[in-house]
């Protein structure tokens, strides 16, 4: 159960020594103080290697923002531990400081709240260097260098805001994280709102990034084509639960577990003459408050039997990655 | 810049837009006389409150009696009233306690009303719920009513009434300021600073409130408006400036009686009371017109 994260296999060997993030049995319950704890996140288990990119993906309320918000320290954290390079993000005191001490940063969705809107961009790329009081002059000059590789430049610097398009002001949350000299950024939903041309060129310099700057990412996103740009390996949620985990290759490609396979299929395709007749995912993701027994999925399931409403299906080993589905091998045979 | 930068290319047009950042208020300020006269009216106010008393033509207690209810003319701009004292004069002098009203009740508001605010949008929860209850409790109350209490108790005077119609706006003030910060405390780029080791006191000074004061700001305007109103309501009732100390609300009640006889000296303080409070308006209105564009 240590590696839970199956590598690519050229670096199979390699890679399960050099774990940046390990995440074990994390749950999150959401308290409020009049309605019921609702339990966003249980138990789930992964690990990502040095400078690969895992993403997660589900439907909104799947919990994959819980995670993200759980290991920046944005968010709360019911048990389970979360470890970067050795160091302990779940424990107790002022997490978000610990995760950026630690080398967690963060790409949320919507740069235009991630940024002050009255601050000129300058003074927002080197805000995560706040505390060392650097000299005007010397926050400007990173500032430029930052800018520079993010694929903007000095020009930029005394923008405000809202005098860039959304492209820019991604790459300007972009070069604030780096700043940070993070090992780990997350990207919670990082280029889902930006125009496809301008997001592929983020996409680009995200991957050009994580070569250049040595790091790793945790890519949240209900996007595929993101998903199977970036990530290396693929961890699909369910109402809070892992039910599959597995190279983002084979994840995309050949999804075993029911929901996985609904949840790509449902993409639509460009293709002329694409399948019509693929298994459609029907109603809503479940209340988190209330999650039917078993296997959370259940009552979605075209799979379905007596024992799935009864059991809750374990992550197990199942062609390179980890399925939880009691029918993995029955369903196999048939034919996504 | 480094090579692999030198081939990325900024795709997006923005590349051009104005730096310029004041080209807002320029273009709104172009755009209105209104907000030019009305902007125009409060400073000559400002100046007639500064030096009134050096400017009026006449002593504006000196009664006249033989030449009482004189219309208008050069000699008298605005006429008399009732026991021949000259109404441009005593308007004039009556802009000081006016405009001076008008900051100790705002300024009041803002001592009470901004803490308030603030404490209860970022501290949020039980707080928030307890203080937002005090201020739903005395939203409740008729404004007037509460301060013709606290007047009666604190004494009747233009400090006190003005204090007391202060701590009346107090908690629409912090409701404003509050939804302003609750509208910013959330936002990523507040929360984020959590990952640079920011304190919250960073996070409350450096981002929240200044990006929460537009819609403060606008509010405090027109507060201003209806201190000047509520103001003259008091002074019309007989709270606040005592006679024969001229003030704009008495000289309306004084001259109120005579209407008939003597419209002129009731309709000048009338129509300088409905121009200020319409300027302290305008004003409002441009100012959250412009912090609209903005945010």
């Amino acid at each position: 159960m240590n590696a839970r994260m199956p590598m690519p296999d050229h670096a199979a060997t390699h890679a399960a020594t050099d774990t940046l993030l390990d995440v074990k049995q994390l749950s999150v319950i959401y308290r409020g103080l009049t309605r019921t704890p609702v339990q966003a996140v249980a138990g789930v288990s992964f690990s990502i290697a040095r400078g690969s990119t895992l993403a997660l993906i589900g439907e909104s309320g799947s919990g994959k923002s819980t995670i993200a918000r759980a290991i920046a320290g944005l968010g709360p954290v019911e048990s389970g531990s979360i470890r970067l390079d050795g160091a302990e993000l779940a424990g107790k005191g002022d997490r978000a400081a610990e995760a950026g001490r630690h080398g967690v940063q963060i790409v949320f969705q919507d740069p235009t709240s991630a940024l002050n809107p009255r601050w000129p961009v300058w003074q927002s790329i080197v805000e995560p260097r706040l505390r060392e009081r650097l000299k005007r002059a010397v926050q400007r000059d990173i500032a430029a260098d930052y800018l520079g590789r993010v694929g903007l430049n000095a020009r930029h610097m005394d923008r405000l805001p809202q005098q860039l398009s959304g492209g820019q002001r991604q790459r300007v949350t972009i070069a604030r994280a780096l700043v940070a000299r993070p090992k780990l950024i997350i990207l919670d939903e990082a280029v889902s709102a930006l125009d496809v041309s301008v997001r592929n060129e983020v996409l680009l310099l995200l991957d050009r990034l994580k070569e250049s700057e040595q790091l790793t990412y945790l890519l949240i996103s209900h996007d595929m084509g993101a998903v199977a740009q970036l990530a290396t390996s693929v961890a699909v949620l369910y109402l809070g639960r892992l039910v599959e985990l597995g190279p983002a290759t084979r994840v995309i490609g050949q999804p075993s577990h029911p929901y996985s396979r609904a949840l790509i299929e449902a993409v639509p395709s460009l293709q002329a003459g694409a399948r019509k007749d693929a298994p459609k995912l029907s109603g809503e993701i479940g209340d988190p408050a209330h999650p039917p027994s078993g296997c959370r999925f259940h009552p979605r399931c075209p799979f379905a039997i007596d024992r799935c409403s009864n059991e809750v299906p374990v992550l197990t080993p199942h062609r390179g990655g980890e399925s939880a589905c009691h029918r993995t091998q029955e369903i196999e045979a048939v034919p996504s | 810049m480094s090579d692999t930068t030198a081939t990325l290319r900024p795709l997006d047009p923005a590349d051009n837009a104005a730096p310029a950042r004041s080209s807002g208020w320029k273009r709104l300020l172009r755009g209105s006389p209104g907000l030019w006269l009305a902007i125009g009216y409060l400073l000559l106010l400002v100046v007639i409150a500064l030096f009134g008393s050096l400017l009026a033509p006449y002593d504006p207690i000196v009664q006249n009696i033989p030449n009482r209810h004189a219309p208008f003319s050069l000699v008298h701009w605005l006429g008399t009233d009732e026991i021949g004292r000259d109404v441009a004069s005593r308007l004039m002098w009556g802009a000081r306690p006016a405009l001076l009203g008008v900051v100790i009740c705002i300024v009041t508001a803002c001592l009470v009303g901004i803490p308030w605010g603030l404490a209860a949008g970022y501290l949020g929860g039980r707080i928030d719920q307890i203080l937002m209850r005090i201020v739903d409790a005395l939203l409740v109350f008729p404004g007037i009513i509460l301060c013709l209490v606290l007047t009666t108790v604190l004494g009747v005077s233009l400090t006190n009434c003005m204090l007391a119609l202060g701590l009346v706006y107090a908690p629409s003030l912090a409701r404003v300021v509050r939804s302003g910060v609750l509208v910013v405390r959330d936002r990523e780029f507040v929360i984020i600073t959590r990952l640079y080791g920011a304190s919250s006191a960073y996070r409350m000074w450096r981002h929240v409130l200044p990006n929460a004061a537009g819609p403060a700001l606008v509010k405090i305007t027109f507060l201003c408006g209806s201190a000047m109103l509520a103001q003259t309501g008091l002074s019309f009732l007989g709270i606040g400036i005592q006679p024969p100390n001229p003030s704009w609300g008495q000289s309306l009640a004084e001259s109120f009686r005579y209407i008939l006889v003597n419209p002129g000296a009731g309709i000048a303080p009338g129509v300088v009371v409905v121009l200020t409070v319409l300027s302290f308006y305008r004003v409002g209105d441009a100012l959250r017109d412009r912090l609209a564009i903005e945010v």
